[in-house]
């Protein structure tokens, strides 16, 4: 691991992008960078520039009208990426899908059809420290990537 | 004003971030997920009975029976769930419980599954598989509780030729049997 690498993992940048849902678990993205739960004391950093990022936390089920964006928006950040899906909506579409399991015709399926998802959070919405415990592994999957 | 500032005065006396694993605030005794906090399901498999009950109040459609070669399984996808805690209130038998555990994080979509897989009984004419052999004991046993004594041996009886068979053989069978089909519904 040369110093670059190192630099990296130890201060992670995340940029959060929204492509739809119900905005509970953005409410939870903005409490872990609160004081109570800070994850600025392990060195995340939340920032409103995909080519700063090297975590991207995506939210929502993707519409359609939010595909050509989200794409656009992976392909900003620089290498090495690491995406990670938080919330039931952005792993299967959540209740957002119908009750037999039929596609929703707004929908461009969850976000591992439009962009390669690295980490997965369950939860509706997922805990702050579930979040925290989710960047931790998505740090993992960051160190092994070059 | 004076609210404020008393409040301002608290935050410099004691730190308000919290410990990640433990989650406790420092200097008190108060843990942040509490014991009934809604996080992982884990069955109980001694008493989980395969009844389905779950998997048809769940409201999300997240518990599936899946019933293949004699085993049913019931599979929770925790992708998909968003942790009401119905199916914990509906279970009959209290096999199923959702634990406090909260750090379900995966790098594998197919690592999101809590399963759990029950023997089947078969049709002794057809040699269809029906139910679980645990729910048909359960059956047995909660209908005859709350029966008289005179009917209660009787019932017994019709029973073990009953619940031994599918429902399209009971309806065949019921003459040759002696039984009514409806008899115990």
């Amino acid at each position: 691991m040369n110093l670059k690498q190192k630099a990296r993992i130890y201060s992670p940048w995340v940029f959060h992008a929204h492509a739809g849902g119900c905005n509970n678990c953005d409410i939870e993205i903005a409490a872990v960078f609160s004081p109570r739960f800070d994850a600025e004391r392990m060195g995340i950093k939340l920032k409103n520039n995909p080519r700063h990022a090297d975590i991207l936390l995506v939210t929502g089920p993707v519409p359609k009208q939010v595909e050509s964006a989200l794409k656009r928006i992976y392909e900003q950040t620089p290498n090495p990426k690491v995406v990670v899906a938080v919330g039931s909506c952005a792993i299967d579409c959540g209740p957002y899908n119908y009750d037999n399991g039929s596609e929703n015709y707004a929908l461009a399926g969850p976000v591992n059809k439009v962009i390669p998802v690295d980490v997965y959070i369950p939860g509706c919405p997922p805990r702050p420290e579930a979040i925290i415990h989710g960047l931790a592994l998505a740090l993992e999957q960051l160190a092994l990537k070059r | 004003m004076v609210i404020l500032i008393k409040e301002l005065l608290k935050n410099i006396k004691q730190c308000i971030t919290i410990d990640y694993p433990a989650g406790t605030w420092p200097g008190k005794k108060y843990s942040q997920i509490v014991a009934y906090g809604r996080g992982m399901h884990e069955f109980d498999e001694e008493k989980c009975v395969g009844c389905g009950a779950c998997a048809s109040m769940c409201s999300n459609k997240t518990i599936k029976l899946i019933d293949e070669e004699g085993k049913r399984t019931v599979s929770i996808y925790l992708g998909r769930c968003i942790f009401c805690g119905k199916c914990q209130d509906i279970c009959p038998e209290k096999a199923l419980k959702l634990t406090p555990k909260y750090e379900l994080a995966n790098i594998d979509k197919e690592k999101l599954y809590v399963k759990n897989s029950l023997d089947m009984a078969k049709c002794e004419s057809c040699g269809k598989f029906i139910f679980t052999e645990k729910q048909i004991n359960t059956v047995k046993n909660k209908v005859l509780e709350n029966l008289k004594p005179e009917t209660k041996e009787k019932v017994r009886f019709d029973m073990e030729k009953y619940l031994k068979l599918c429902p399209d053989c009971r309806k065949t069978l019921s003459f040759k049997l002696e039984i009514h089909p409806r008899k115990l519904y």
